[in-house]
């Protein structure tokens, strides 16, 4: 028996190389003002339009450490670089041997400056006013996922499914103590298994798109029958939950089915070859919704599935992200909490291939769908309301549909059109939160 | 037909499912420079085929399952892992 151990790993500071916003040079003021000299540079690049922040990376095998002629880099047990300022001579070989430019120089004293990542609480990410530069605790990460992954590692997904990243990471909090539900759809491909054989450890039914929540209902009444705590989840693709299995949806809502219902919505039927579904962005272009001289993709605004979820009797609704996964752990292990009524989690997952967007884009896209407020992330439990990643200064819509093909043929106004609309949605869950504030469990 | 599955319950061991062999697909190859690698581990949670293995020194994916999407080479904080064509390696 050979079940996938956690494997020890180190907490890390993680650059978004070349994201930066133009001009932006916080994270150097913010290291000048803590360590007096800057450990930390950027670099903005206006006319081949680069603007990246530049620092140690931290290499396991550090190459200035090799060529330093006295000795004074060394590696510690955190995995930090750190400079012995008293055996330092000043040569400059080390900045000379990183090929990074991750070594400063302290021109006052003589010295070479580097990052010691402020001990685990870096000054620059803090002042960081985008994701560009994040204090990644991968330890504590590694904690809230902890469970092996229960799914086979040849999976029929496509290279890079956001979907399949999803459903891992989930399963990774949510262990082996559940029955998981998948309908027709990318997920099954994980979760049902081909032919005669398991692609996972769980056990696992498939239903029709129309019966999921039927068919988990009396699956989990009949668990708590014999007095088991086994949850119920299912994975479901945005198409079965918006439209055509959302009466089921409802009811198992309305009942107060205790299940955890997992949306994974990429916006569209991708497995049937991209068509448009209720949660396909306005403008987007589909097979269905087709683009060209006279058509501008989908001619209406997505449903909000989890603000209809939210006003159906749903217990815990909260709408989660894959390029932020410690607050999907948190909204994931609350909705397992939740016994006195249906979870339900809206997770943003974009399939790249109905996207046109490269296969490398998904966690960027995910991120910047927050960053310029498409996707609000905020949780109701119980009816009140909290938005759980404040976006205080969106960023400009063009940022998140240059990197999707789909929104291609979008002119400027159809663009601004999309931001408004952006904006009315995060300003109407910001109300929300105001007029139902969320205040401690 | 007889249930060939050699699944038996959430002991079972993950090598023991049905997979295929999606390192045939790959047409970039993740490539992680050892000396690089700063053990955070986010490849290995990142990866959407979760074919990252853990090699002690650094982290490495298994070229049996890995599809190169580039998902590990994009989350990698230090630059790690580069994508090469895979036709150098056929």
């Amino acid at each position: 028996m050979s079940l996938q151990t956690v494997p020890v790993v180190r907490d890390t500071l993680a650059i978004d190389f070349g994201a930066c916003p133009p001009g932006c040079s916080e994270c150097v003021k913010a290291c000048e003002q803590h360590r007096s000299v800057a450990r930390i540079a950027t670099l903005h690049l206006p006319e081949v339009s680069f603007h990246g922040a530049i620092t140690c990376l931290q290499c396991s095998e550090p190459a200035c450490r090799d060529a330093c002629p006295t000795g004074a880099i060394s590696r510690d047990d955190a995995g930090v670089a750190r400079l012995d300022r008293g055996r330092c001579v000043g040569c400059g070989a080390c900045a000379i041997a990183c090929e990074w430019g991750g070594i400063s120089f302290d021109f006052g004293t003589i010295r070479a400056a580097k990052c010691d990542t402020c001990d685990g609480d870096p000054a620059c990410a803090r002042a960081c006013p985008t994701d560009v530069l994040r204090w990644v605790e991968s330890r504590r990460l590694f904690e809230r996922f902890s469970h092996p992954d229960p799914f086979t590692k040849g999976a029929s997904l496509c290279p890079g499914c956001a979907g399949e990243l999803g459903f891992r990471l989930a399963f990774r909090v949510i262990g082996d103590d559940a029955v998981v539900f998948v309908g027709p759809g990318c997920a099954c491909a994980l979760a049902n298994g081909l032919g005669a054989e398991a692609t996972t450890r769980l056990p696992s039914a498939m239903a029709l798109m129309t019966n999921i929540p039927s068919l988990m209902t009396g699956v989990a009444r009949r668990l708590r029958q014999t007095g088991k705590r086994t949850r119920c989840v299912a994975f479901v693709g945005d198409g079965a939950t918006a439209d055509v299995g959302f009466q089921p949806l409802s009811g198992a809502a309305e009942r107060g089915e205790p299940i955890v219902y997992i949306c994974y919505d990429n916006e569209g039927y991708m497995n049937t070859g991209v068509q448009r579904s209720g949660t396909t962005s306005h403008g987007a272009r589909t097979m269905t919704s087709p683009a060209g001289p006279r058509l501008k993709g989908k001619g209406q605004p997505a449903k909000e599935v989890p603000l209809m979820m939210a006003f159906n009797g749903a217990a815990y609704v909260a709408t989660a992200n894959i390029a932020y996964p410690e607050d999907f752990e948190a909204k994931l292990r609350r909705a397992l909490d939740v016994e006195d009524g249906l979870s339900y989690l809206h997770l943003y997952s974009p399939c790249y291939v109905g996207w046109e967007s490269p296969m490398d884009s998904v966690l960027q896209i995910s991120r910047r769908a927050v960053e310029t407020r498409m996707f609000p992330m905020w949780e109701a439990d119980h009816g009140k309301f909290r938005i759980t990643h404040p976006v205080d200064q969106a960023r400009p819509i063009e940022e998140f549909t240059s990197l999707i093909g789909r929104f291609r043929h979008l002119g400027h106004d159809d663009l601004k059109m999309l931001a408004e609309e952006a904006q009315a949605r995060y300003r109407r869950i910001e109300a929300l939160c105001q007029a139902m504030p969320f205040n401690g469990r | 037909m007889q249930f060939r599955s050699r699944f038996e319950g959430p002991w079972a061991e993950p090598d023991s499912l049905y997979s295929v062999r999606s390192g045939d697909w790959r047409q970039m190859r993740p490539v992680t420079q050892e000396t690089r690698c700063c053990r955070c581990g986010l490849c290995y949670l990142y990866c959407p085929a979760g074919c990252i293995t853990d090699r002690v020194t650094h982290f490495e994916a298994d070229m049996t399952f890995c599809k190169g999407c580039g998902l590990c080479a994009y989350v990698c904080p230090a630059a790690a892992i580069g994508m090469r064509d895979e036709e150098q390696y056929r």
